[in-house]
């Protein structure tokens, strides 16, 4: 047995801004301030996206304006006060999680984006703001000025000061990556998450390699924790996918595929029970390869004809292969239909051959592009020399022979920007960084949070130094910029050990 | 992530613990009361309000309710506050301690609207089967924002996470890397220039660019366009969405194993395959897939026409499956099933599924037939009954004496509405034996449809039938079916008892059927009970005896039947007179 874990950080955040007023007026309920909130956030976001297209005088502006304002009165007079904030990829109104779907899913990116650009991460008030209120600070928020969020934060106070707008109490966003005790507590957790998940992965694929039904429940639990752990920080499991140790292959790639594609998920907007289903179906959908003699999986030089037909199996036996697992009320049938398509085309050419598929779901078309891209950007006993990140992103996006959807490989470019997570960049510093997390700037997708891990004679550091490459000098000249990527194998780097 | 504290000291409580205690005793009656009552009851109502009253206080003292959980206590503060000694299926404690659950913690708003989500999940957990989701899979579904739990996974995989403990690492983190950055960046200055130098000019014919350095990454390839979903895609991204949920993954994946099993000529893995549709169709029945069952046979069939180098014990295994669909368990669970779902599949679905049956299934459908209150179902299989039957009326035949009341008698309605001469043995000896008796009017019926000299023959019986509706029915039939061979056995009827102890109706109709089918033969019986004085004081038959004479004899209609009634023309009796009349005129009665 191993220590207790918890229910999700995404739950707690909530919780423990509640606890702050738990004794205070009841106001309105969690329901009402999700209903009353999506209209806000819905009405915060056209305003915004208005003020920046028209004139202030334009009737559209105006009404948006109005319809804020009287939004946001509303929920004052239920709660006594608006809190709205920014916490990671969330939304908090009133200490309540705003649910994102593809309905807002457009006004919580602009949203998201415009608040961090000016380094607002809370945004409070206990009385009304007028028309003109919002005015002064949406018009700030659509057209910042300033070199840094951080400057831009200082401005806006500044320009709320000198308009007499008052009635906001606005703060910078409660970075925890700026809290170590925080970002440790948040490493420890993905990583036990995803060393549990490559031990369930192992048990499962020898447990069917063996003949036996692996334990569901078990395989369950691993894909909740995959998904709290994005849900609540993504880049920290993301970073763990680097690690791509060969010896473990096999079960190494079907957890990173899971993370790829609950994250890539998330990015699509789907619910959580949505990526429950997306993470299970994507754990297994290498599950045929149990089926391949462990010979041919682990051949180091090139495979023969036969053995290719043995790889190229795969797929149908992952079908059979779920037929095991018969602890489920149901068949797997979602994973069953990922593990065979995974490897089809949008033209369903690729394999296996079909004759009675008319097309590809879905889910197989998001688990194909994470299967992609890890794939062949680890080093396997057969692969000596994996692509770049980039490389491989620019391939999938470019080459349509490859058949990947292209709104879910679009997706998936802004899931890991140019330059994705792990990547080992040379700096214009001369040093070198491995890429930690985009950029949460839309506009500085080209410029991500590194890890400097070497000085400019190649000294390798370690653990090395978190720096945004979006930080610029006094005269709003970037600090630091990629000069290119690099081979890690050619500089003696792990990049893995950055991220454990 | 921390671990619960066991040595630590234990702060003391913010509040009387009984009053925890009793708001977790009003917590189960809550849980009891949502078991048995409807969420409108107002018993469970009340509970609920209850409990809430009970929780919603105690925010005054305390932010959290942070519950250790045992397999037989909940602690608070270190105070159990709920203690079941027995562990089992009524203990709240053993229910979340046996999935993992360790620590319960209850926030404020809990009393609000989760409370009532958390209530219908223990009964579930309570009564789910071991195949099932547990508890913690379904408290996370439901994404609590008041309620937290910590939990253990009662089998941990054990295999760590260890950067260094697999073989074939490439080398240590720190250190003096290989080669030193300037290296790369001097490439990437050169590679640069030769970009520059080696750029196509404008309208240079041929001119193709140099291989750029693959680690360059251009920004100019990733237009910051890409980042953001435009509304097409974001549209488009909705639609895939639905239609991942909307697709019919059964059939998806029977449509993935017949591929399998038609391209993948390997005996053994066609063997594995069978032995899946095995599985597959008894799954899909169980969960209503009517429409996939029906799908999986069809496409079977010409799978295993299409398949090549198939082994003869594998079709044969395949040809068995729309087999065990129509065997008689099979197929009253699928009937069943059916006939209490609250919504049909659609006509098609059924029509296809059932066209799959095969004539074994027919006696189950003829049982569903007489049992079905599904207005809707009950066409289809009608139709479905009737395609077996007339593919295979031996089974039909077969079925007319089943020991099941409900198959005989439609199989009987059935073999005579196709008239289905067959069957008249069968319905003869239906007739002859001591069946209940709607069978023996059934098969009256039957035989009546079909009416070929051999039915009507086997009807004859049934002229002495205990029952007078299946005797008249008889009459009626051999009537209008002008039946002389029976003439033997209604002269018996005319000659003895019955046709006096008969009621008027029953009297009349075998006066006609003897009328009908003797002839001249029949004028001197009838002629004798119209006109002729007998006994002792020469008095006449009795009046209403009399008349069905004249109707008998009206059927007759010969000269000498026509004499016999002139003879009573003048008869001072109305009845007997009116009946002559109408005889004469031609009427038959």
């Amino acid at each position: 047995m191993s220590e207790p874990r918890e229910t999700p950080p995404g739950a707690r955040a909530s919780i423990i801004a509640r606890n702050t007023q738990a004794v205070t007026a009841v106001g309105l309920g969690e329901g009402a301030v999700r209903r009353i909130g999506k209209t806000w956030v819905v009405a915060f976001y056209v305003a915004l996206r208005n003020l920046k297209m028209y004139p202030l005088e334009n009737a559209a502006v105006q009404k948006g304006l109005e319809e804020l304002t009287s939004l946001s009165g509303e929920l004052i007079a239920g709660d006594g006060e608006c809190e709205f904030r920014l916490a990671g990829e969330f939304l908090f109104l009133n200490a309540t999680r705003m649910k994102l779907d593809l309905d807002n899913y457009t006004s919580f990116s602009f949203i998201l984006n415009r608040c961090r650009d000016s380094g607002v991460g809370v945004l409070r008030f206990d009385e009304r703001p007028s028309v003109r209120d919002w005015t002064v600070l949406l018009s700030f928020l659509v057209a910042p000025q300033g070199a840094a969020p951080s400057d831009r934060f200082e401005l806006l106070q500044k320009r709320l000061s000198d308009t007499n707008v008052n009635v906001f109490d606005i703060a910078q966003p409660a970075d925890s990556a700026d809290d170590p005790a925080e970002v440790g507590e948040s490493k420890e957790r993905a990583k036990k998450t995803y060393q549990q998940s490559v031990a369930t992965a192992k048990d499962v694929i020898n447990s069917v390699r063996m003949g036996q039904s692996p334990n569901v429940k078990k395989i369950k639990r691993v894909v909740q924790g995959i998904v709290d752990q994005i849900l609540a920080d993504e880049g920290s499991l993301i970073g763990l996918t680097t690690i791509r140790d060969y010896d473990d292959y096999t079960f190494t790639h079907c957890v990173n595929v899971s993370i790829f594609s609950i994250a890539l998920g998330r990015r699509l907007g789907l619910t959580r029970l949505q990526l429950f289903d997306l993470g299970f179906t994507a754990l297994f959908h290498d599950i045929g390869k149990s089926r391949v003699p462990l010979e041919v999986i682990q051949k180091p030089g090139a495979l023969d004809e036969e053995e290719w037909r043995l790889v190229m199996a795969h797929p149908w036996l992952g079908v059979l292969a779920l037929f095991q697992l018969r602890e489920q009320q149901e068949f797997p049938y979602r994973a069953m239909l990922v593990a065979y398509q995974h490897h089809m085309k949008r033209d369903l050419t690729g394999y296996p051959r079909s004759l009675r598929m008319s097309e590809i779901s879905f889910y197989s078309k998001i688990v194909a592009v994470a299967d992609g891209f890890d794939a062949a950007t680890t080093r396997r006993v057969y692969v000596t020399a994996p692509l770049t990140p980039a490389a491989v992103l620019q391939e999938m996006r470019d080459n349509p022979r490859r058949g990947m959807d292209p709104v879910v490989v679009k997706a998936f470019v802004a899931l890991l920007g140019i330059y994705p997570v792990g990547t080992l960049v040379v700096l214009d510093s001369y040093e070198l960084a491995i890429v930690q997390a985009v950029n949460p700037i839309a506009e500085m997708l080209s410029r991500p949070i590194v890890c400097v891990v070497s000085d400019q004679l190649g000294n390798v550091e370690h653990p090395g130094r978190i720096e945004d490459l979006a930080d610029r000098d006094e005269a709003g000249t970037f600090r630091k910029s990629i000069i290119k990527t690099a081979d890690p194998d050619r500089y003696g780097i792990r990049v893995g050990d950055y991220f454990l | 992530m921390t671990t619960p504290q066991t040595t630590a000291v234990v702060e003391p409580p913010p509040c009387p613990p009984a009053l925890v205690e009793e708001m977790l005793k009003l917590l189960e009656k809550a849980i009891k009361a949502h078991q048995l009552y409807l969420p409108n009851n107002p018993t469970y109502q009340k509970s609920l309000q209850t409990v809430r009253a009970a929780i919603e206080p105690l925010w005054a003292h305390t932010g959290s309710l942070s519950f250790q959980v045992t397999d037989t206590q909940f602690k608070w503060y270190g105070v159990v506050v709920k203690d079941h000694p027995e562990k089992g299926g009524d203990s709240l404690p053993w229910l979340l301690f046996k999935d993992g659950l360790r620590e319960l913690t209850l926030f404020p708003g809990f009393e609000d609207e989760e409370i009532e989500r958390f209530l219908a999940i223990i009964p579930r957990v309570r009564h789910a089967r071991p195949e099932e989701d547990d508890l913690l899979t379904i408290l996370w579904e439901q994404d609590f924002q008041t309620l937290r739990y910590r939990y253990v996974e009662l089998h941990e995989p054990s295999a760590p996470l260890d950067p260094d403990s697999a073989p074939g690492r490439w080398p240590a983190p720190a250190g003096k890397a290989f080669e030193a950055p300037g290296q790369a960046i001097a490439e990437a200055s050169e590679s640069a220039t030769d970009d520059a130098k080696g750029a196509p000019k404008p309208g240079a014919p041929g001119a193709e660019p140099p291989p750029r350095d693959p680690n360059i990454v251009k920004l100019e390839d990733f237009d910051s366009s890409l980042y953001f979903l435009d509304p097409n895609e974001i549209e488009y991204l909705r639609k895939e969405t639905g239609r991942e949920y909307a697709l019919d993954l059964r059939r998806t994946v029977v449509s993935s194993l017949l591929d399998i099993f038609e391209l993948q000529v390997d005996p053994l893995v066609r063997e594995e395959v069978a032995g899946d549709f095995e599985a597959l169709v008894l799954h899909l029945l169980t969960a209503g897939q009517f429409s996939t069952v029906a799908y999986l046979l069809k496409e079977l069939e010409g799978t295993m026409q299409r398949a090549r180098e198939l082994r003869p014990a594998d079709r044969d295994r395949l040809g068995r499956l729309p087999d065990r669909l129509s065997q008689p368990d099979a197929l009253s669970q699928m009937l069943q099933a059916l006939e209490e779902s609250s919504r049909l599949p659609s006509k098609d679905d059924l029509t296809q599924l059932f066209a799959q049956l095969k004539p074994t299934a027919l006696a189950g459908l003829l049982d569903a037939i007489d049992r079905t209150q599904n207005a809707e179902l009950r066409p289809l299989l009608e139709a479905s009954a009737e395609r077996l039957a007339q593919s295979n009326t031996s089974e039909l035949v077969k079925l007319v004496t089943d020991a099941k009341p409900a198959v005989a008698r439609e199989a009987i309605r059935r073999a005579g509405a196709m008239r289905t001469a067959s069957a008249v043995p069968s319905l003869g000896a239906v007739l002859a034996s001591d069946a209940i008796r709607s069978l023996r009017a059934a098969a009256v019926q039957a035989l009546t449809d079909i009416g070929t000299p051999g039915a009507l023959s086997a009807l004859e019986p049934a002229l002495a039938d205990p029952e007078r509706d299946i005797r008249l029915a008889t009459v009626r039939a051999l009537t209008v079916r002008n039946h002389r061979p029976a003439l033997a056995r209604v002269q018996a009827l005319i000659d003895g008892k019955e046709s006096r102890t008969a009621d008027r109706t029953e009297r009349l109709a075998i006066f006609e059927l003897y009328g009908t089918i003797a002839g001249d033969a029949g004028v001197a019986t009838l002629d004798a009970i119209l006109n002729a004085k007998g006994g002792l004081f020469g008095k006449r038959e009795d009046p209403e005896y009399r008349a069905c004479a004249a109707v008998g004899l009206g059927r007759i209609n010969t000269d000498a039947s026509r004499a016999a009634l002139q003879r009573s023309s003048a008869e001072k009796d109305v009845l007997v007179r009116n009946a002559v009349s109408r005889a004469l005129r031609g009427g038959a009665s």
